[in-house]
């Protein structure tokens, strides 16, 4: 059985608005990554990025302009894709707008509008804050759902998880616990993260960002690219017919380090054999990885480990983040889909932008595209704070 | 509809003037006065941590940790198993405002340690750390429902695990100028809640009702004042129940606003 059903997606990236847009690139094997020093409003950042065209002319909806910020901006343009509102519309007249839950992830929220009031209040040494400045509505952590579910008009259980990179896969389990018990008959789930300085500038302090378009698995592979995305799905009981299907979900952590990922994998081949163990399914069962896939020598070498040691070498494994960049809050989400997107397409989409894969790498990294069925996608994010999640995603039955 | 249940099995607090649950237990009891809430001067050092770890928390997970060690204390679970729940509604703002400080300077550089302890799960972390946990750990946030949603995420661990402990943990921090023009928070709290679903290790037992209408229970005098200034001491009107050793409930805002969060208590007979 199993674990819910998922009755609508939708992701808009630097590929694109929707899942047309996604599956095109995928397909064509075109990169939405290009340098920082050609991406208007981050020319000073170092790097290449994954950014969302146009965001600066979204208007939200009427009656939300406390909301107003980059990251909520993203928010409302990623929900109008692929008719994902309606649908959630849908839902609501169904189940009532109480009974549906909200539960998205993000890392830094809106955190831009703080950088921007504190560039404004420098000049007078920060003795005040600009008038504009409105913390709860766009930095707070919680902001992004508080907004989504005002803008879908939704009433349920609602909370935000921020555990860095992990944050947008974890919903995925924290929504299947709450229908599951029956705190909600439908739930929003997804992932919102936009460019902002403190990531930008931070990657870059830990020595983490590659002066080039990520390489994930090379051997050469010296870093991140930092993208934005925003993502959502819509998950109802198991017995309602869906597209897709949530097969199971694995939660673990590290224990190991705060920003260097235990080397041996343990914490994330823990959370890969979770969700085998709860979708029933055996290592044979998996047809394609979408790996966590950073670019980082040190990711790299240890999730593949992990894979190897639970999934043999022979089913293919790729990083995406060679098309979108690293989207941090947003990556778990915007990768489920992908995920999603390779079982409609019957294509396993290869790790872009690598050259040469890593000869410490022994897990099979597909340099090209294969169309080839695929039934079973393992998707996998893990974060700072040594924070695994992975997501076993299936066809509709 | 569907209550969640779960038995308290051990409560923690860190606030001004409350450094454990016994003191602040004594307080909502009626036994001794409420203390005055300010800033703390020392925050006391992480238990478990190598000292670089241990060098590099913030005050954010000291109380943190300080709140969960005393839930934990009088309790045998195997922390390595254990799962956990962090609630906070703004995490570090220490680091957000030494963070937009730096960025305001030319050239900018970040201290790669205060980046990677400014993610919402930092606290979490240095805590996986410090008890080998490599257990399922959660950070959220829903801003001044923060307590009420980290409440509801552990009873539903509680729920999904057949009835495994579950530490659920939820804390803020005081702001300092600016940001605590824009959003202020005028001392730090911490509250931890050990919930499982074994009736022997309890001091009581938790019924939730995450559809009871709209309500805010409201205290007297100096605790209402603890109450509203910290997100994290929404908890006192539970805890008072606990503390107490009383049946009773006591209602919440749910993170809409548009719902309450019933919580009833049965103390153990």
């Amino acid at each position: 059985m199993p674990v819910l059903s998922i009755t609508a997606a939708t992701v808009t990236s630097s590929l694109g608005a929707g899942l047309s847009a996604h599956e095109a690139a995928l397909l064509a094997g075109r990169s939405g990554l290009q340098p920082a020093a050609s991406t208007p409003g981050y020319t000073h950042a170092p790097g290449w990025l994954g950014a969302v065209e146009s965001l600066d002319a979204i208007q939200l909806p009427a009656g939300s302009a406390a909301f107003d910020c980059r990251n909520n901006r993203l928010a409302w343009h990623g929900l109008n894709q692929d008719g994902f509102a309606d649908r959630v519309g849908d839902a609501v007249r169904r189940y009532g707008a109480g009974r549906v839950g909200v539960f998205l992830g993000t890392s830094t929220s809106g955190i831009a509008q703080t950088e921007q009031a504190y560039q404004a209040a420098a000049a007078s040494d920060f003795d005040a804050l600009p008038g504009w400045y409105d913390y709860r509505h766009t930095h707070n952590v919680h902001s992004v759902s508080a907004f989504v579910a005002s803008a879908l008009g939704v009433d349920g259980f609602s909370q935000t998880i921020s555990t860095a990179c992990s944050s947008s896969a974890k919903v995925f389990a924290a929504a299947a616990r709450a229908i599951r018990a029956g705190v909600c008959d439908a739930a929003v789930v997804g992932g919102v993260d936009t460019l902002c300085e403190t990531t930008l500038f931070g990657f870059h302090a830990l020595q983490l960002v590659s002066p080039r378009a990520c390489r994930p698995a090379d051997a050469m592979r010296d870093g991140i690219s930092i993208g934005e995305a925003a993502g959502f799905a819509l998950l109802e009981r198991p017995e309602i017919a869906a597209p897709w299907q949530l097969l199971g979900y694995g939660e673990s952590s590290d224990a190991h380090h705060m920003s260097t990922p235990d080397p041996d994998g343990a914490g994330a081949r823990l959370a890969m054999q979770q969700a085998l163990q709860q979708a029933e399914l055996d290592a044979g069962s998996v047809d394609y990885v979408n790996l966590h896939g950073t670019g980082t020598p040190a990711n790299d070498r240890a999730e593949a480990r992990a894979v190897e040691a639970l999934l043999g070498r022979e089913v293919p494994c790729s990083s995406t983040k060679g098309w979108t960049g690293h989207c941090l809050g947003a990556a778990g989400i915007l990768e489920a889909v992908v995920g999603l997107l390779a079982i409609r397409a019957g294509y396993v989409p290869q790790s872009l932008n690598t050259e040469s894969i890593d000869p410490d790498i022994g897990i099979t990294i597909p340099l090209t595209g294969q169309a080839r069925p695929v039934r079973h996608v393992l998707s996998n994010s893990f974060g700072f704070g040594g924070s695994n999640c992975s997501l076993l995603l299936g066809g509709g039955a | 509809m569907s209550a969640l249940m779960a038995h308290v099995a051990g409560v923690g607090v860190f606030a001004p003037g409350w450094p454990d649950w016994a003191s602040a237990r004594a307080g909502l009891r009626g036994d001794v006065a409420i203390p005055i809430p300010e800033d703390i001067d020392r925050y006391p050092s992480p238990a478990g941590l190598p000292r670089n770890e241990r060098r590099r928390t913030s005050p954010i997970t000291r109380i943190a940790f300080a709140a969960s060690e005393d839930a934990l204390a009088n309790t045998d679970c195997a922390r390595g198993d254990l799962r956990s729940v962090f609630a906070s509604c703004s995490g570090d703002m220490d680091i957000v405002d030494d963070i937009c400080r730096a960025l305001t300077e030319q050239p900018v550089a970040l201290s790669p340690t205060q980046f990677h302890n400014s993610v919402h799960n930092a606290s979490a972390g240095y805590w996986g750390i410090a008890n080998q946990a490599r257990a399922a750990s959660t950070s959220l946030s829903a801003f001044d429902a923060s307590f009420a949603a980290g409440l509801i995420e552990a009873s539903l661990q509680v729920n999904e695990s057949s009835g495994e402990p579950v530490l659920l943990v939820c804390f803020d921090v005081m702001t300092r100028p600016p940001l605590a023009l824009a959003r202020p928070v005028p001392f730090p709290f911490a509250v931890a809640m050990l919930l499982s679903g074994d009736p022997l290790r309890s001091l009581g037992q938790l019924r939730l009702d995450p559809a009871a209408p709209l309500g805010e229970s409201r205290m007297q005098g100096a605790l209402e004042t603890l109450r509203t200034a910290n997100p994290a001491a929404r908890a006192l009107p539970l805890l008072e129940l606990v503390a107490r050793e009383v049946p009773g409930e006591v209602v919440t805002p749910m993170p809409s606003g548009k719902w309450g969060l019933g919580m009833s208590y049965q103390p153990k007979s």
